[in-house]
């Protein structure tokens, strides 16, 4: 009986998800989550977003440059497949390591960043890795998380969340004061 | 005057309200989009003007309410047709596709076929179609219909759009309200074709009675759908001619930024397999802008200025890569020409920069204070220069931008662009008939050449030498 009201339930939430992106962070919900890192209203970069998220989250986050001269195919690939960095956590360390690929353009880079940065605010799964950078297949949810909402289930909409975390932090950062909203204007969802 | 007749002027007094609106405040606001203003305002006394004048109509012959009624139709379609290209051109949001825009880049055309189809079942087969409450033969409902069912799913689906386009990927508040209101708007109209569908039936259908109670309520009905519909729209031109300049500043920066995304995108794109064709041409120009660097540090050491530095070289190969992409025949998202992309972005950059607020924005990518490309300044972007140098280049066709006087890696580019006819036959034949690069350059750039061909000669000849060893 549960499920045939939440079956049809959960495909109309997920129409509207799709359809108007309801459900989903928005701008001013990202300025909250920006005051709680002490931020909002400032100008900053991905290494200061960093900084200030592992921080609140009680984690490392280091960023590191990928050279990816040697290999340009592989670096083409990646990007073909829509992969231009990667996040790994050691669970033993508690540290988390974003990988970037070198040879992107400066926006792109701050982009990629980003939107790491967005899967570990939003409270996504991370993959796990070893201290010595073997992949152990698991995938784990830090205990403390930025986002007020909790994070989606369907790998396709985190992506859409951090797609969209990417795209705020990039406004937010770039143009730090001039972007605080009015309060009246709100949130629309 | 008859019912039906205070009906239809009554649907007329709410447009020619809403066009008293605009033209109100394309007079409070001279300077605020006036042709947009104007061009709206008419529209709304378009639609008002036919309303009106079938009001007087519905004693006439049923050819005359036919072609009265498909006067109403048509200021409608034309009226829902301008939007529908206005929505497929202007409404920026990530979240509306590429096909929904050629769905309402369609919406005109479906419009003015079924109008067409209309007014030509109408004229066939006459039908008392502006006597409200007269019943109706069977063939009066697939005279409506036929336009109908178009109206409703061309209303609908802009509908769909703006609330598309009311979605978190538009970061200011207004900008989501008002496509919110115009969603609002639409909705509303969308459904004034389905209770016209219903009033269709009751006509075909229902006796007198019956027809006698219920066309008065799907008349006030409709009536009152208009008033929201015009509501909605007033308000949400409202919200767009109220934005501030930081909402304006924050739209402009996600624009750029878009825009800014697929430019990069696309050349990466072309880094990949597409860009191995012209690879030769890159190590051509890598091994000239070496000689020229070279050459430069020695004249430096000489005591005269420096004439290539080690960024001229990025400079003259992102150059060879900007002039790749505006030859290339690649689609990028969206269907953008690779022109219309890098007009669009120059258009959009030089506006950032001419923004006091903006113009200084620069962020750091990542802690690591030794790499200059790990930081990133709008004033010093390294592909800004690059970008409107080959926007004069190529963009402005009448005029023939004088080389000799432009920096030496702008030379450079255009020379091995002009070799490999990326600038057209035009170009090469003035770079074979006339000196109009230095002659350094030209040098530097032949014995690149020679350079190559030594190279594969070389590769060649061991390999035979290999073979038959």
């Amino acid at each position: 009986m549960r499920d045939l009201f939440s079956s049809p339930l959960t495909r109309s939430s997920d129409l509207l998800r799709s359809i108007t992106g309801w459900g989903f962070s928005t701008f001013s919900a990202f300025l909250e989550e920006l005051e709680l890192l002490g931020l909002k209203g400032r100008c900053f970069g991905p290494s200061e977003y960093a900084h200030a998220l592992a921080t609140y989250l009680g984690i490392q986050i280091g960023i590191e440059i990928v050279d990816d001269t040697e290999d340009p195919r592989s670096a083409r690939w990646l990007v073909k497949a829509g992969h231009t960095a990667c996040l790994w956590y050691d669970q033993r360390s508690g540290a988390v390591r974003i990988f970037v690929l070198g040879s992107l353009p400066p926006l792109e880079m701050t982009a990629a960043v980003y939107h790491e940065l967005g899967h570990l605010a939003a409270g996504h799964p991370l993959a796990c890795y070893g201290p010595n950078g073997t992949a152990s297949g698991r995938k784990t949810v830090l205990s403390k998380r930025l986002a007020r909402r909790a994070p989606a289930a369907r790998p396709i909409i985190m992506e859409r969340e951090a797609r969209l975390r990417e795209d705020y932090a990039m406004t937010a950062g770039a143009l730090g004061p001039l972007c605080l909203e009015g309060e009246l204007l709100g949130q629309l969802s | 005057m008859s019912g039906v007749g205070a009906h239809q002027l009554e649907i007329a007094a709410v447009f020619a309200l809403a066009c008293v609106f605009l033209l109100s405040y394309r007079l409070i606001k001279p300077h605020s989009r006036p042709g947009a203003i104007l061009a709206f305002s008419l529209l709304c006394a378009l639609v008002s003007l036919c309303f009106g004048s079938t009001a007087y109509l519905d004693g006439d012959s049923t050819r005359a309410q036919v072609i009265g009624s498909a006067l109403v139709g048509l200021a409608v379609c034309t009226g829902w047709s301008v939007l529908s290209l206005k929505q497929a051109e202007h409404l920026w949001a990530a979240e509306v596709t590429y096909s929904e825009r050629a769905m309402l880049r369609a919406c005109p055309y479906i419009l003015a076929t079924a109008l067409a189809s209309n007014l030509f079942l109408g004229l066939l087969f006459p039908v008392p179609v502006l006597e409200f409450y007269a019943g109706a033969p069977l063939h009066y409902l697939p005279y409506k219909l036929v336009l109908l069912v178009p109206e409703a799913f061309c209303v609908a689906f802009s509908a769909y759009v703006f609330f598309k386009a009311a979605g978190p990927s538009v970061q200011v508040g207004r900008i989501r309200l008002q496509n919110f209101s115009f969603f609002l708007g639409s909705a509303f109209l969308a459904v004034v074709p389905l209770q016209a569908i219903a009033n269709a039936c009751v006509r075909v259908f229902a006796d007198r009675q019956t027809r006698h109670f219920w066309v008065p309520v799907l008349l006030n009905s409709e009536l009152v759908l208009t008033v929201l519909f015009v509501g909605c729209f007033i308000a949400g031109v409202a919200l767009y001619y109220s934005k501030d300049e930081k909402d304006k500043t924050m739209e402009r920066f996600a624009r750029w930024r878009r825009h800014r995304e697929r430019f990069d995108r696309a050349l990466w794109s072309l880094t990949g397999s597409a860009y191995e064709g012209h690879a030769a041409i890159l190590a051509r120009v890598a091994v000239a802008a070496g000689e020229l660097r070279r050459r430069s540090e020695e004249e430096e050491r000489d005591g005269l200025p420096h004439a290539f530095t080690a960024d001229d070289h990025r400079k003259a190969s992102d150059t060879v890569r900007l002039l790749i992409l505006l030859d290339s025949k690649e689609r990028l998202p969206d269907h953008v020409s690779p022109r219309g992309l890098v007009f669009s972005l120059i258009r959009f950059h030089n506006h950032l920069l001419k923004n006091p607020r903006t113009a200084n924005m620069s962020w750091r990518i990542i802690d690591d204070e030794t790499h200059p490309s790990h930081l990133y300044s709008l004033r010093s972007d390294p592909i800004h220069e690059p970008l409107s140098k080959v926007s004069k280049l190529v963009f402005d066709v009448h005029s023939s931008p004088n080389l000799l006087a432009e920096p030496q890696w702008l030379q450079l580019a255009a020379v091995a662009a002009a070799d490999a006819g990326l600038l057209g036959l035009e170009w090469e034949h003035r770079n074979l008939k006339r000196p109009v690069v230095k002659a350094r350059i030209s040098r530097a750039y032949e014995n690149a050449k020679l350079a190559a061909q030594i190279h594969r000669f070389s590769e060649r000849s061991g390999i035979q030498s290999h073979a038959t060893g």
